[in-house]
């Protein structure tokens, strides 16, 4: 217990921090962020950082700006899109990314464990060859190449599968291969010598002895503590998936908040950019944390309050 | 390899170990193959990487050997006078074309991949100096420091770690381009500030890595005997402390260098990078899914960037895992 309170306490103070720094940075831009890059009459500027508090002390402005933030989840008005505001344009666009993002994991846990117990299985056999070298590359590869060349086959090769926005649930199969099959490889690699190391335990041969089929044995008895790794992998795997998601939102034209990140990046909107930080950090804190408590659950070694 | 565990513990050398182990040597003639061509491009036969020829535009890969344009060969000569003569020795006015293809306005994909390695090595191994640096440093303080400094700088890599450092280097990158007349005054163009910002935010792991040996040397003798003898905190952290970091920093260094590339490769993908004319893997990357459209399926250009970006990572990941395993002090399993 007390370790997750100072978790959660190390992270608002790095949401506190967050926050401060990108409220530094905007604001020491040189002029107002509703000028595009021209030059405006200066009763014009006036009038512009009057209705946006923009004109007050960098003081007042901090206090005044972590309170809407964080008392009334006012993240401001939109730079970019200039008749929304932030918290808006967030709350359409997080449930697309959580949904790519979870059909992601999906993709990466299904086709991970799938792989890494075929690979267990038939160790030093080719399949375990095949598999573990389809791995290490699949690893390797940056999900926009993988994109490309799913797009290239998929699409273009066999016109199987539509490459753009998300009208329907066959949208949604590109970008989730392309988002979770780097991962899938991390995690079959992992499971796999987490089977190994399990599979020559002599409780493992008890339960053989008392008959059971290898799948059963597989399934029931070694997975449990091989998938231990994998559980840790989980944190960083999802992270690395809606990090990844900029790029992929991007490729698919799939209106997350990825995508919208990246454009807000390009047109100096840094009150959406701050935004999508926040939920980013949050979210990956939040799963960090259920990690950490999955793993306490699922490993009996350790303590009830982990 | 049916040794004995006596003479497995009589160890034969560490590169000797690395180079046995599976994959190892293809991944290394990988990476040297790829290094190698990188820093011949200016030698290599192939047309220079911005020029375009209206009549070679969406060609695939379809190598023919023709005259380089005099003029373009008197420019590249201008620029690089020894290395353009030595091309003109070894192949005469000659070049390949076409060998991976061109794009949409004729420019000849090998050229630019081979130049465009250039940069993607060279920014992958700059901001990878940059975050050993800081994670050294940092990792040494914390170890040697000791007690609540240690704890407090430790506190702060793992809060760093939650957040997702991609974006905040894509919105740094972004703001300080508005800067960008400032920061030229003092020197750092726009490939600087990319490998500084990069590097900036790939530290933490070395970090880590730095302070856990730290400790763990902390318990041997000569650290007691060198502060016995007097010997000043400064000095003790340079002159006895470093030079024994140096294997785990290698190891994490090698495993770095394809996490900082990846870095690279997607904020050029996403035009945040290399700018133009220069070109990296990434930009490359970006430009042939663009070119994807249904009329002119042009895969070279999406597949050949993917490969090379591919094949470097994997060759690089796999070299830094049996380096690791290698430099393992622990009897192998």
């Amino acid at each position: 217990m007390r370790a997750v309170v100072s978790r959660l306490l190390g992270t608002a103070l790095v949401v506190l921090a967050v926050v401060s720094l990108t409220f530094v940075l905007v604001r020491s831009l040189p002029g107002t962020p509703f000028q595009d890059g021209k030059d405006v009459d200066p009763a014009v500027r006036a009038n512009i950082l009057r209705a946006y508090d923009l004109d007050a002390p960098l003081g007042e402005q901090y206090v005044r700006y972590l309170g809407d933030v964080f008392l009334r989840f006012d993240l401001g008005p939109s730079f970019s899109y200039r008749d929304y505001d932030v918290t808006e344009i967030l709350a359409e666009s997080l449930p697309v990314s959580l949904l790519l993002g979870g059909c992601a994991m999906a993709v990466a846990l299904v086709v991970g464990l799938g792989a890494g117990a075929l690979a267990a299985r038939r160790r030093g056999q080719w399949t375990d060859t095949l598999v573990m070298t389809l791995a290490s590359v699949g690893a390797a590869v940056p999900n926009f190449v993988l994109a490309g060349v799913l797009v290239l086959v998929f699409v273009f090769g066999a016109h199987l599968l539509p490459v753009a926005g998300l009208s329907t649930p066959a949208h949604l199969v590109l970008p989730s291969l392309a988002l979770g099959l780097p991962y899938a490889a991390s995690i079959a690699r992992l499971f796999r010598t987490g089977l190994l190391e399990v599979l020559g335990e002599d409780w493992i041969r008890t339960a053989r002895a008392k008959g059971l089929s290898p799948t059963a044995v597989l399934v029931r008895h070694a997975a449990r503590p091989a998938l231990l790794p994998v559980v840790s992998f989980l944190g960083p795997a999802l992270a690395g998936v809606l990090s990844g998601s900029l790029v992929i939102e991007r490729v698919f034209a799939v209106p997350g908040m990825g995508s919208h990140f990246v454009e807000s990046a390009f047109a100096a909107d840094y009150n959406l950019a701050l935004g999508v930080i926040l939920v980013y950090t949050l979210l990956v804190s939040a799963a960090n944390l259920a990690v950490d408590v999955a793993y306490g659950l699922l490993d009996p070694r350790i303590g009830a309050d982990a | 390899m049916t040794t004995s565990p006596g003479e497995r513990q009589a160890r034969s050398s560490w590169p000797r170990r690395l180079l046995r182990r599976p994959g190892t040597r293809p991944a290394l003639a990988a990476l040297l193959t790829i290094l190698a061509l990188a820093l011949l491009a200016p030698v290599l036969p192939l047309p220079q990487q911005g020029e375009t020829h209206a009549e070679r535009a969406g060609r695939g890969p379809s190598p023919s050997w023709q005259t380089a344009d005099p003029q373009v060969l008197r420019f590249a000569s201008e620029d690089r006078p020894t290395a353009t003569a030595v091309r003109r020795a070894l192949f005469g006015d000659g070049e390949l074309v076409g060998l991976l293809g061109c794009d949409a306005l004729g420019r000849d994909e090998a050229a630019r991949l081979v130049w465009g390695a250039r940069v993607s090595l060279l920014v992958g191994l700059a901001a990878t100096l940059v975050s050993v640096v800081l994670g050294v440093a940092w990792g040494l303080a914390a170890g040697l420091l000791g007690g609540f400094w240690d704890r407090l700088m430790m506190r702060i890599v793992d809060a760093l770690y939650a957040v997702p450092l991609l974006f905040v280097v894509i919105l740094l990158v972004a703001v300080l381009r508005e800067r960008a007349a400032e920061l030229r005054a003092i020197g750092i163009d726009r490939t600087v500030l990319l490998l500084l910002v990069i590097g900036a935010v790939s530290w933490l792991t070395m970090a880590r890595i730095v302070r856990g040996q730290v400790l763990a040397l902390a318990e041997r003798e000569f650290l007691t005997a060198a502060r016995a003898l007097g010997v000043g905190p400064v000095r003790l952290a340079l002159r006895h402390v470093l030079p024994n970091l140096m294997g785990v920093v290698v190891v994490s260094l090698t495993l770095t260098v394809p996490r900082v590339m990846l870095l690279e490769a997607f904020l050029s993908f996403l035009g945040l990078g290399v700018e133009a004319p220069g070109v990296s893997w990434g930009t490359l990357a970006a430009e042939g899914l663009e070119n994807l459209t249904p009329v002119s399926v042009s895969w070279w250009l999406v597949v050949f960037p993917g490969l090379a970006l591919a094949i470097t990572l994997g060759a690089l990941g796999l070299l830094g895992d049996s380096l690791r395993d290698a430099l393992d002090p622990r009897p192998s399993r």
